[in-house]
């Protein structure tokens, strides 16, 4: 057991030492360094100055070799526990990030607090009344939170607070306290400010932990010893909290650890958006201008905490007897004899009972339908768009959606059948000093169905003009989900952007799924010391925490490449992080399978390796995977959404849901124009919503234990 | 172990009429009990004796009224006696109702096959046994874990007070299975149910287990209804049997009478099946020929008559024949020959 800790504790070393160093690199690759952009701010102003630009860049070390600047960062960290200097602040980096560590660290625990008081009761009450009105609606409000990205959520729950409740956006304390003395009337003001960001960012992990234990629990709930004990006349109540409760909640007591800097990690766009005085949007300015040292400790310390936390939880999964889940034994198929006369029922093969078990599951089969269309959708593209994305109109900014009608009132009375769309006229309103739009009784805007419009390629390869819907008349202008900024539609650019948000899905998975199955199994079936060396390789992997990582690489990317490969390298870079989760669960599962009879015995008739595994092991695990891949899709789409709202990844004029989400970055543009925030926010939503619905409906179907 | 003859005159400890229990599942209905009449009398051991599938287990799980979903007690009765006289209707009863869960456990308790997966995995054996004490009878902590330890040491387990602390996975099957018949008599039940105990577990431990249930039998004046499938456990311990065949009760009578002249075909095809040391040499053993069909197709008519040699056609495949008293001295069987 002590050698156990000892050898935690020895393991750390090199993988914070190399963490520090990748920390480092990622923080100087972007070309160039904060002199840089410091000249080219000062240059935007009209100042000019290189003489005291080489001043600085000596004073600093900026023009030394990497290696040597490194050596020296860490050198002061290490012996005078001195970060370094902020460039564009002035001051000493310990100074700037000890209090906001503090807050960070404080909403991340309180958040904690509230996802184990919340999730926990839900999630068993949602197994033990499996399919029961709670559980849907649970897993439902569960899955809301699984599906919306935490900026949304938050830019959400200010507009509401905001427009109802009147209460001061951002920030975690009103304007009046914000230098006051801690007062009980502060603290009162603080709770009334911190429980959204608390809520925005638990609900998510909530979400999360509320499936697993359902799943956990279900697992557990039918089995014997359950029996046994309700046989010796306890009551359920009782029984319930005392045996499978406490074994389906061992694998969480693993999880603390790697909840924290997930926690911390998730905070970090929210107080962004939430102007909360946390590491978030500090090492966000940072990144941006290369502040090179405040950026570094900021991802350095954070990392170190990840790392702790990882070990805390290893020494807790150290007393726990993990539970590995049983294989799936293949039911063969026989024709059905009966020398009598008398009809068999039929043996049905696994696949086939998998998808009777999914057709079932109603929710599932409708997200499947969903699903499809939405991928139809992806590759149809601009055929189903009303209007051009791209063509922007100086006089339909910010217009408000037009309302559909099916009935034209005719001058003299009558009435007749016409699809339309309402028409607005713009105003000036001399009280808010605006234009603003209202509705215009006189004219409307017919549409119809295959009208002809803008020109474009059908599927890459087909040069077409026609569209399924829009105006009759390709010169008018209908703007269903309104307008945005640049007059362009709103609904033609979601249309658009569907094709790039849900293939980097796809395409993100399918690089984690090479990796992740090719190491996780190399990992898991022979063990030793290539097992050692990739478990290590992704234990430093995820000790990075995630946002600040991709935030870094996407930082990276310069400004200058054509989409196409900065598409291509946001997915790598999405897909760099989910291939670990993958890897490790198909290790466990070679893991477990690999001591089973009938891996023996295979090996034993002589099959050779390669044969075992892909005849007999892959088959018995390949519809865990499916699953988990299915449920991976969504995470890579809500990944590239937050890295193209925070400006990095993904840049305009390229149309994804991210960059769409991006124009409504702030508080005070939804107030004015809500209609760029909902509506691409309900577009993701749904289409998260329905992969999730869609991967566990298929875990649940995949898993021969369920009940 | 002393055998007895039948006696018929005191009352029965559990009497089981008619019992109808069945799974409601997707792809039909199975009815797993289908009309099972037992009777326990006191401080006597009931073999049930069956195949796989036959529905003992389900029989055993309905009187507890532990019996998973989707299955049901559709009909019948469970009447419990208790010591001072009283009876109650178990199939009558809530599965979760108050009078239930003081019946489990204290009147009559059960013990299942694998007592690997039927002990809690991460809870001491030790308080798993003191807290089926603390649920039944008025005691201290501490007096409940003096008890828990005497029981450890009456089921034969070395070292009481020291695997007292012990996990089930610390324990080798047979201690296992011991630790469970302590958690199980250590409210002197005057009923055990013992789900095919030894099934799981090799011969030698088997025939020690056996007799240790013979023994506390004795010591806690308690009646037996131990469930399985192996005709050499039955010859052992029973004094009553009970043949089962596809949910109903074929065959009933004294363990004797059983053996030396069983009525019902399959009972005789049973006791045809096993090999016996001194009898002629043969190839081969004569099995019962087909197999069992499956719940959802049942042949119409006697469920056994696809595999019994002396089926009527005509007769068998029309009505299901109840279990009623042979002419004596015969004991009572299901079949449309024997009536």
């Amino acid at each position: 057991m002590w050698g156990f800790i000892l050898r935690r504790i020895m393991y750390m070393i090199p993988t914070l030492f190399l963490v520090s160093i990748t920390t480092f690199i990622i923080i100087q690759l972007p070309p160039g360094d904060y002199l840089d952009t410091l000249a080219a701010e000062m240059g935007e102003a009209g100042v000019e100055d290189t003489g005291a630009m080489e001043v600085l860049r000596e004073q600093y070390g900026l023009g030394q070799p990497m290696h040597v600047q490194y050596y020296k960062w860490m050198k002061a960290i290490l012996l005078h526990g001195d970060f370094g200097l902020s460039f564009e602040k002035n001051r000493p980096v310990g100074d700037l990030i000890w209090n906001r560590l503090g807050w960070t660290f404080g909403i991340s625990i309180l958040t904690l607090l509230f996802i184990w008081a919340t999730a926990l009761p839900i999630g068993i009450y949602s197994a033990v009344r499996k399919y029961s009105a709670g559980d849907y609606i649970a897993t439902f409000f569960g899955f809301i939170g699984l599906a919306i990205p935490n900026f949304l959520l938050a830019l959400v729950m200010m507009y509401i607070s905001f427009k109802y409740f009147g209460q001061s956006v951002g920030g975690l304390v009103s304007p009046e306290y914000l230098d006051a003395p801690w007062t009980w009337d502060k603290y009162v003001d603080l709770f009334k400010h911190i429980w959204m960001p608390i809520v925005v960012v638990g609900t998510s992990g909530a979400a999360a932990l509320i499936r697993i234990m359902r799943a956990n629990l279900l697992d557990e709930l039918y089995r014997p010893y359950v029996v046994t004990a309700r046989a010796k006349g306890m009551s359920e109540f009782q029984l319930l909290l005392r045996y499978p409760v406490r074994v389906a909640l061992n694998p969480f007591v693993s999880t603390i650890g790697w909840i924290l800097p997930t926690l911390v990690s998730g905070e970090i766009i929210v107080a962004v958006v939430m102007n909360l005085p946390t590491t978030g949007p500090l090492l966000l300015r940072a990144l941006l201008v290369q502040d090179m040292y405040l950026a570094g400790s900021l991802i350095l310390i954070v990392s170190m905490l990840t790392v702790l936390g990882t070990l805390i939880s290893d020494l807790l999964l150290a007393w726990i007897d993990p539970k590995d889940s049983l294989p799936m034994t293949a039911i063969t198929k026989n024709p059905a004899i009966d020398e009598d006369g008398i009809a068999t029922p039929e043996i049905l093969g696994p696949w086939t009972l998998i998808w009777r078990k999914f057709r079932r599951h109603r929710l599932a089969m409708f997200s499947l339908w969903i699903v499809g269309l939405i991928y139809l959708v992806a590759a149809l593209g601009e055929f189903l768009t009303p209007m051009d994305p791209h063509d922007t109109s100086v006089r339909h900014t910010f217009q408000p959606p037009q309302s559909l009608g099916l009935i034209v009132h005719e001058p003299d009375g009558g009435w007749r059948f016409q699809l339309h769309a309402s028409a607005k006229k713009m105003e000036l309103n001399r009280e808010l000093r605006r234009r603003t739009f209202v509705d215009d009784p006189d004219s409307f805007v017919p549409l119809g169905f295959f009208v002809k419009g803008h020109e474009y390629k059908l599927l890459g390869l087909v040069s077409s003009r026609t569209h399924l819907f829009g105006p009759t008349n390709p010169r008018d202008r209908a703007h269903l989900l309104g307008a945005d900024r640049l007059g362009r539609d709103i609904l033609s650019r979601i249309i658009v952007g569907t094709r790039v948000s849900m293939s980097i899905g796809l395409v993100g998975v399918a690089v984690s799924l090479v990796i992740g199955v090719i190491l996780g199994g190399i990992s898991g079936y022979y063990g030793g010391w290539a097992d050692n060396l990739i478990q290590r390789l992704i234990e430093f992997i995820r000790s990075v925490p995630t946002i600040p990582l991709w935030m870094g690489l996407a930082a990276a990317i310069p400004l200058d490449w054509p989409p196409l490969r900065t598409y291509f390298v946001v997915t790598i870079i999405v897909s760099m992080i989910g291939w670990t989760s993958l890897a490790r669960e198909v290790r466990g599962k070679f893991l477990s399978l690999r001591s089973e009879d009938f891996i023996t015995a295979a090996r034993l008739d002589g099959l050779a390796d390669r044969e075992i595994i892909l005849k007999h092991m892959v088959p018995s695990f390949s519809s865990h995977i499916i699953a988990s891949l299915t449920l991976a899709v969504p995470l890579m789409i809500l990944a590239e959404t937050s890295l193209s709202f925070l400006g990095i990844g993904l840049q305009p004029p390229q149309i994804s849901w991210g960059t769409l989400l991006k124009e409504a970055q702030n508080v005070r543009t939804i107030i004015e124009a809500p209609w760029l925030l909902w509506s691409p926010g309900v577009a993701i939503v749904i289409a998260v919503l329905a992969l999730n619905f869609l991967g566990d409906g298929l875990r649940d179907a995949a898993d021969p234990n369920a009940h | 172990m002393p055998q007895t003859p039948m006696h018929t005159d005191t009352s029965p400890l559990l009497e089981i009429r008619n019992l109808q229990t069945h799974f409601f599942t997707h792809d039909g209905l199975v009815k797993a009990v289908d009309g099972v009449d037992l009777t326990i009398q006191p401080d006597r051991t009931l073999c049930v004796l069956g195949e796989s599938g036959c529905g003992k287990s389900i029989t055993a799980r309905s009187v507890l009224r532990i019996v998973d979903q989707p299955g049901r007690i559709v009909g019948g009765e469970i009447i419990y006696r208790a010591a001072d006289g009283r009876t109650v209707d178990l199939a009558a009863e809530r599965p979760g109702s108050r009078r239930m869960r003081e019946v489990r456990g204290k009147d009559i308790a059960m013990i299942f096959q694998e007592p690997m997966s039927s002990l809690g995995p991460i809870t001491r054996i030790g308080q798993q046994i003191s807290e089926t004490i603390l649920l039944h009878r008025k005691v201290t902590k501490a007096e409940a874990r003096e008890i828990a330890i005497e029981m450890l040491d009456k089921v034969g387990i070395p070292d009481p007070t020291g695997r007292y602390m012990a996990y089930p996975f610390e324990l080798s099957g047979g201690m296992r299975q011991r630790a469970m018949i302590a958690m199980a008599l250590s409210c002197q039940p005057r009923l055990l149910i013992a789900d095919e105990p030894t099934t799981a577990l090799d011969v030698t431990t088997q025939a020690q287990i056996l007799d240790l249930i013979a023994e506390l039998k004795e010591e806690l004046n308690m009646a037996v209804m131990l469930i399985t499938h192996d005709l050499g456990v039955v010859a052992e311990v029973a004094e009553d049997v009970a043949v089962m065949y596809m949910g109903k009760v074929v065959e009933y009578g004294d363990v004797h009478d059983i053996f030396a002249n069983p009525q019902h075909p399959y009972t005789r095809a049973l006791m045809a099946s096993i090999p016996r040391i001194g009898a002629e040499r043969r190839d081969r053993l004569p099995a019962i020929r087909g197999m069992v069909p499956h719940p959802l197709s049942r042949p119409s008519g006697c469920s056994f008559r696809t595999r019994c040699d002396h089926a009527i056609p005509g007769v068998c495949d029309q009505s299901e024949p109840k279990l009623q008293p042979a002419a004596p001295p015969n004991q009572p069987v299901s079949c449309m020959i024997k009536r």
